[in-house]
């Protein structure tokens, strides 16, 4: 009878609980590694690389448009260095949001663990979503490059 | 047909040729300059200018160019065809294209071949006898070959040097004329379906696959002696593009309803004038760019 109460107990118990946290998000602890993958915006995990993309200049119709590519190690490195190569050549290109169709922005190597794309023109007041390929991966930028 | 009659379809493939390239579609709705009346042998050269008001995006609503931001297309068309038998046509269009944009100080422009394209066509329904009711009728394909620029290709500033569509295109359609004393009414609707391409990267391989594409056409018009005024409503449908490969995706369709005003003047049986306005902004377009345009037509014609 004891045990009975005892597992009803911690039905309830249980119950109460779920309810409680019904609809809150889940608390996660970061440690000092995962403060640098916060920055990761655009995170390789096969490569364990982290990447950033940076335009030129606000991109624009009126103007070829350029930006860099800048690698680095996850677990040891950060948006500011230090910058690796990875293991095959990275590639990117860039979707049109509103007709799906490609823009391709060849990666010229311009230092260790950086790469620039340069002359790219682009469509007036369209958006694009950014990709940049790296091996087998492929990660798409959050948000859109909106042109002026 | 009366000698007027000439004059009907003079217009026709120019009213049909107001759309511009645009990302998201393959087609090119392509109408050809087909021999409606009793002739060997016609030549049709078109030079047209056309103004861009604006854009209608899928968000549905229209932005407006300003004034700092100039976009025109020149067009300068020869159409050919000639009779293979009593009622077998063939033709062949060769486009010359001029795009120019200024925008914010800044200008570009281009000049080189649109998409070429060769015709066939068939009078289905021909008229020997009198009928009050039964039209005349045509029958026609078009296979149109991509040797202008493509905007994937394109290398300029606002994509100006992109003259053409891009894809391998066919198209099959008809026409149907009808006149009556003073008036003709014509019909036209073809549907086209351009080809599959890859475009290569760095990255890897896009195919690129467009959908079906159609237009239609209502025209009317009224003649007095050597003078015809005529209206034409159409309307154009663009399948979106899918882009498979290093993405999956599926653009957006095209839609306008383009109208037209003509005016047309037979010279001599041999020599007709005729000049077009043409606006796509009136009835709900989605997904185009507005544009007006202004074309002028001279055709010759050697008789059977």
């Amino acid at each position: 009878m004891k045990g009975c109460l005892k597992a009803k107990g911690f039905v309830l118990f249980a119950i109460a609980c779920g309810l409680a946290s019904c609809g809150r998000e889940p608390v996660e602890v970061f440690d000092s590694v995962d403060r640098v993958a916060a920055s990761c915006d655009l995170e390789f995990p096969k490569a364990g690389l982290c990447a950033e993309v940076k335009w030129t200049k606000p991109p624009t119709a009126d103007e070829p448009n350029g930006f860099t590519v800048r690698f680095w190690e996850k677990a040891k490195g950060s948006p500011t260095g230090p910058f690796v190569e990875p293991a095959s050549a990275p590639s990117s290109f860039l979707i049109m949001t509103c007709c799906k169709t490609p823009t391709r922005c060849p990666l010229k190597k311009s230092r260790a663990g950086e790469y620039e794309a340069s002359g790219i023109t682009l469509a007036s007041g369209k958006k694009y979503w950014q990709y940049v390929v790296v091996g087998s991966e492929k990660v798409k930028l959050a948000g859109e490059v909106s042109v002026k | 047909m009366k000698p007027r009659g000439f004059v009907v379809a003079l217009l026709l493939g120019a009213a049909a040729r107001f759309t511009w390239a645009a990302a998201c579609c393959g087609g090119n709705n392509l109408v050809p300059s087909l021999i409606s009346g009793d002739q060997r042998t016609q030549v049709t050269a078109t030079t047209a200018y056309s103004r861009v008001l604006g854009e209608v995006p899928i968000e549905g609503a229209t932005q407006w160019r300003d004034e700092a931001d100039v976009e025109s297309r020149s067009s300068m068309r020869l159409d050919a065809a000639t009779l293979l038998s009593d009622r077998w046509q063939v033709g062949l269009s060769l486009p010359v294209v001029r795009r120019f944009r200024e925008r914010n100080g800044v200008q570009a422009q281009a000049m080189g071949v649109g998409d070429v394209a060769v015709h066939l066509g068939y009078e289905v329904l021909p008229q020997w006898t009198y009928s009050p009711w039964k039209p005349k009728g045509w029958l026609f394909a078009s296979l149109t070959a991509p040797t202008g620029v493509a905007p994937e290709n394109s290398t300029a500033l606002y994509q100006i040097d992109s003259l053409g569509r891009g894809y391998w295109n066919v198209a099959l359609g008809g026409m149907l004329l009808k006149t009556w004393a003073d008036w003709d009414v014509l019909f036209l609707a073809q549907v086209n379906q351009s080809f599959a391409k890859i475009l290569t990267s760095d990255a890897g391989d896009f195919i690129l696959r467009p959908g079906l594409g159609g237009s239609a056409a209502l025209g009317i018009g009224w003649s007095r002696d050597a003078l015809r005024i005529g209206v034409n409503g159409s309307v154009l449908y663009e399948g979106a593009v899918a882009t498979q490969g290093l993405v999956d995706e599926v653009g957006t369709r095209q839609i306008s309803f383009p109208l037209s005003l003509q005016v047309s003047y037979l010279i001599s049986d041999a020599w007709s004038l005729g000049a077009l306005y043409s606006d796509n902004g009136w009835f709900g377009p989605q997904n185009v760019t507005l544009n007006q345009s202004i074309s002028l037509v001279v055709q010759t014609r050697w008789d059977r």
